[in-house]
This record gives structure tokens, C-alpha cells and sequence, in this order.
């Protein structure tokens, strides 16, 4: 689902009422908060209770939510950022033990995979997220905003409060990093 | 917005970075449906609880600024209250204590009695000391008017002095056979009696202290009749009523069948008698009235009565100059009797019709009113104009 056709299914609910609206970003909004959050933890129980503590805290606060303060995007994923950013600080002296089994499911959107690649692409991708790990954790914030949100460039500098262009620096040389992490490991 | 993405920083990747970013592009990790259908069922459930807290909330801060405001407001409520009655108890101790507002008060309350009220009525009601309201009364009344023997009888038997004047009144007999004997006497053993109990009473009472005008005697219930009322006056002869009036009596000469003439009564000078206290330099002039009434009675004992009286030109106290006669709008039908404007009334009341005719003879200045619950109009127009 599209920005564009968000905007197109709230322009027709503006007549229904606030809590319909928040249904529509709720569907909208949850596989990508979800995604966001698992980058962060890679730990399905987790993302999930983080998830939904992200969702009850925006139900809370929809009626503080103005349009004119900017896009719901933005304030969606700085509720989101905190929370994480709150578990993670109470998690800083535990080491990151994650195994594959703890991980969400995966789903690789590719039609010109056939099954046996697209398992081997889901395998290939929780070994990432493994990797991730060896990242800090501005640039494991800045991937998961980039890539589990799917937001752009200039959306992720408003949530971490950088340019646009610091933030596609940012992305250029942590992408360059991983990679190189992801052939030392291999 | 994966094209935009790429546009971004696609281009500057080396091929195992693209591929990378393809890998983490394309790969997502997705929460299951039925976590997806929980979520949100807590979700609206928190909603719901929301929604509570703050009706609830609503609820407390409205009961808490009852707490704070609410001895304020019974204070209030008390204040307005007390206000109200103490307004009603200060109105009520004027009206008690205060003579003159109780006379406006009163003045005003007649005057619309007796805009409101029939002529017929009015007067009947003073004259019986009756509610002017009370329409059976006033009907009985008028059918028991003329029967004078009984009542004269009872006059002649307390009033010696009147006895003396029966011989005058015996041609008077004889032109009205069927005038009753009693009916000769010329004043009322009533009036006589009070005048003699009121003057044994100023012999007996000493003057109040400062001057004070003393209460009025008691009023003496014996002096009314078998009905209540106060005793019809003295009938007297078409020539002792001529003797006590200025203008000229007229008779009708046509009567309907079977009536003939009871006697004459002749109404006391009311404004000569009043007492020089109540007649002050500013007051408006009482009109002068002479008046004779004919009192006419079938052999059915259905009656009918005959006024005709001159009134001074000064308006009555309370009515606007042109008002001749005061009765309720509707009930007016407009008449000519031997060329003079009059006016036929017709009111129903509780137990008959009130019926009058009025009018005003133009060059004597005479009013002329006809009243008899059993005549038609045609009839009392006949007798009218048969006048002589």
C-alpha cells in the first residue's frame, strides 16, 4: 500500500470518525512498524509486544495528533523510535543472543524466485539481521528506518533530527560496512 | 517508492552492496495474521476503556465543582427564594396597613365590575347588598320586586307615623284598584329604625379620645326580608310621585294584556344625604339624578318595570361622557322610538333573560329605561312608544 492511496482512503473517511481514521493508519502502519521493530529486537515476542505497545501509546495520543505538525509517518515512527530505544537501553548489558528460531517470519516479495530461492533469500536475509549486531546503534537505526520502514531520506532525518543528505551519507557507508562485515563472515 | 528509494543512492553502490540492498529491499519480516486481529482487538478494547475514563473523568471534575460551588449556588437558590417571599409578605403588609392603596385597589376592582358587569345587575347588586355576579339572584329579585303587599303589611304594622298619610293616598286606590293598601305608606320602617338605633347609639358612646372617627354600628340583620335582602321602598301614587319630582311622569297608554300598575317608587336623593365629611372641595361632582320607576304586574304575576329619570350632564364617576349604557358589547341592538335613539338589551343569565330598553328623550333630557324578563322586544318597543 502506497502514501498515495492512504491519503485517498483518509480523504474518503473524513466524515467518519477519529477512531475509523486510526483504523486506517493501524492497517496501514503495522507491517511496517512491526518490520522496523524487528530490525531492532529480531526477536518475534518481542516485536510483537513492542509493536503493540508502540500502537496503544499512538491510540492514546491520537488526539494530540495535528497533520500541520507533520506527517503521521513521522510521528508514528518517533512513538516507535522511543519505545525501542527504551527496551534497548534496558537490554545495553545483555549480549545479543539471537538465533534464527527467535526471529519473526519472513517474507521476500521477488515473483522471479522460485521457492528454493526464496527460502535461500530468507535464510540469507536473517543472516543479516544477524550482522546487524556488529553495527552501532545509529546505524542499526538508520537500516531499519531505511529499509523495515521504508521511509525516505528526508522522513528519517526528521525522526533522527539530521539532513536528508547526512542521512543518505549515513546509509551509503553503513550499507559499505555491512558489506564488508557480511564477506568477512562468510 | 522502491524506484525513489534507489534514485537516492541506488547508483553509488558497488554490485554487492546493490545486491544488498535488493536482499534487505525485497525481504520483510511480517507479523501473523492472528497477532494482526489480537492487536487490534486490544486496541479497540483500550479504546473502549479510554473512552470510559474520560466520561468518568467528566463525571468527577463536574462533581467536584459541585463540591466547590455548590453551597454557593443553595445559597443562591435560598437568597432568590427568601427575596421572593419577603417581596410578597412587604406587598401584602401594604395592601393590609395602607388605607389609600387599599382604596386603589378597590376603586379599581369596581370599575371593572362594572364596565364588565350589565346595568340591571349592578344596581341590583348594590341595592340587595348581593354579588354582582350572582344571575339567579338578580333574577329573583325581579320577579319578587313588585309583590308589595306582604312587605307593606309588615311596614304598615311597625310604622305609626305613616299610617297618618293612608287617607291622602285612598284617590290614588282608586285610579289603581289594584294598588294594596299597604302600599300607601311613604317611608320605610327600615330607615326609621336605623336612624333611631344609630342616634341612641351617638347618645350612648362617648366621644373617642383624639378626635377618631367611631365604628359603624352593627348592622342589623333584621331589617332584611324572607330573601335576604334589604325591603323593597315604598310604592306610591302616579300624583305623590309627581309631587316629588320636577319633570312630568309619563304613562304608557298600552299595556299588554292582563298587566296593570303596582305603584311608583321614587329613589331617595342620595348626594344630599351624604355626610358633609365625604363630599370635599376636590372631589368630582356627584351627578344629580331624579328618577320615578312604574312598576307594572300581570295577572300571571309576571312583572315588568318602567325608570325615567333625569340625569345631570356630568358623565358618572368611572364612565367615559358618551357611555349611556354600560353592558357587555354583543348584547346591543340599536332602536328608534318615536324617532328618539334607543337601545334594545338582551342578556341571558343563569336562570332567564335580562331584557331592557333605553332610551332618551332628546328635548326633555329624560332617560327612559324598560325592563321585564317576560316581555318581548316587540312588546316593551309598543309600550314605549304608547307613552304619554
Amino acid at each position: 500500500m502506497t502514501i498515495i492511496s492512504l491519503r485517498s482512503k483518509l480523504s474518503y473517511s473524513k466524515s467518519r470518525t477519529a477512531s475509523a481514521n486510526f483504523e486506517i493508519y493501524y492497517r496501514h502502519y503495522l507491517p511496517k512498524i512491526f518490520n522496523y521493530v524487528s530490525y531492532r529486537v529480531r526477536d518475534q515476542s518481542i516485536a510483537e509486544d513492542l509493536t503493540a505497545t508502540i500502537f496503544e501509546k499512538a491510540l492514546k495520543n491520537f488526539g494530540h495528533y495535528s497533520e500541520k505538525k507533520g506527517a503521521f509517518s513521522t510521528w508514528l515512527f518517533t512513538i516507535a523510535r522511543n519505545v525501542v530505544a527504551n527496551y534497548l537501553r534496558g537490554q545495553s548489558r545483555s549480549p545479543d543472543m539471537t538465533t534464527f528460531e527467535a526471529m519473526p517470519q519472513v517474507m521476500v516479495d521477488d515473483d522471479t524466485l522460485s521457492p528454493e530461492q526464496t527460502v535461500i533469500k530468507a535464510e540469507q536475509f536473517r543472516q543479516v539481521q544477524r550482522y546487524l549486531r556488529y553495527l552501532d546503534q545509529r546505524e542499526q537505526e538508520v537500516i531499519a528506518l531505511k529499509f523495515g520502514s521504508d521511509l525516505r531520506n528526508q522522513e528519517i532525518a526528521q525522526i533522527m533530527g539530521l539532513t536528508p543528505s547526512h542521512v543518505g551519507v549515513l546509509i551509503h557507508r553503513t550499507i559499505g560496512k555491512l558489506r564488508k562485515i557480511f564477506e568477512e563472515m562468510d | 517508492m522502491k524506484q525513489q528509494n534507489n534514485h537516492e543512492f541506488y547508483n553509488d553502490l558497488s554490485p554487492q552492496e546493490q545486491e544488498l540492498v535488493e536482499l534487505l529491499r525485497n525481504a520483510h519480516f511480517v507479523p501473523s495474521s492472528q497477532y494482526q486481529q489480537d492487536l487490534w482487538h486490544n486496541l479497540q478494547q483500550l479504546q473502549l476503556e479510554e473512552q470510559r475514563e474520560r466520561s468518568l473523568n467528566k463525571m468527577s471534575s463536574s462533581q467536584s465543582l459541585f463540591k466547590l460551588f455548590g453551597p454557593f449556588l443553595k445559597i443562591g437558590a435560598t437568597a432568590a427564594v427568601s427575596s421572593v417571599f419577603t417581596a410578597i409578605l412587604l406587598v401584602g403588609a401594604i395592601f393590609v396597613f395602607s388605607p389609600s392603596a387599599r382604596a386603589q385597589v378597590s376603586n379599581i376592582i369596581i370599575r371593572f365590575v362594572e364596565v364588565d358587569s350589565p346595568p340591571a345587575v349592578f344596581e341590583t347588586a348594590q341595592t340587595q347588598n348581593q354579588p354582582a355576579s350572582d344571575d339567579s339572584a338578580l333574577v329573583a329579585v325581579m320577579t319578587e320586586e313588585p309583590n308589595i303587599a306582604s312587605t307593606m303589611e309588615t311596614e304598615q304594622a311597625v310604622s305609626p307615623k305613616n299610617s297618618a298619610a293612608a287617607p291622602d293616598s285612598a284617590p290614588q286606590q282608586a285610579e289603581t284598584p289594584v294598588l294594596s293598601e299597604a302600599a300607601e305608606e311613604s317611608v320605610a320602617p327600615s330607615a326609621l329604625n336605623s336612624a333611631q338605633a344609630s342616634e341612641s347609639k351617638s347618645e350612648e358612646e362617648p366621644a373617642l379620645p383624639g378626635g377618631g372617627v367611631p365604628p359603624p354600628p352593627e348592622f342589623d340583620r333584621s331589617q332584611l326580608n324572607q330573601n335576604g335582602f334589604v325591603p323593597n321602598p315604598t310604592l306610591l301614587s302616579i300624583e305623590e310621585a309627581q309631587s316629588q319630582t320636577d319633570f312630568a311622569i309619563r304613562v304608557p297608554t298600552w299595556l299588554p294584556e292582563g298587566y296593570t300598575l303596582q305603584g311608583v317608587t321614587v329613589p331617595p336623593d342620595f348626594a344630599a344625604n351624604l355626610p358633609q365629611s365625604s363630599q370635599s372641595a376636590d372631589a368630582p361632582a356627584l351627578p344629580t339624578m331624579e328618577a320615578v320607576t312604574l312598576h307594572y304586574r300581570s295577572q300571571t304575576n309576571e312583572t315588568f318595570m318602567l325608570s325615567q329619570s333625569l340625569i345631570s350632564r356630568s358623565p358618572l364617576p368611572g364612565f367615559p361622557a358618551e357611555t349611556q349604557l354600560p353592558v357587555p358589547k354583543g348584547s346591543v341592538q340599536e332602536v328608534s322610538i318615536n324617532g328618539q335613539a334607543g337601545q334594545y338589551v338582551e342578556i341571558a343569565l343563569g336562570q332567564g333573560t335580562l331584557r331592557q330598553l333605553h332610551w332618551q328623550d332628546t328635548a326633555t333630557g329624560l332617560n327612559y329605561d324598560l325592563m321585564g324578563p317576560s316581555l318581548d322586544q316587540a312588546t316593551m318597543m309598543r309600550i314605549a312608544e304608547s307613552l304619554q
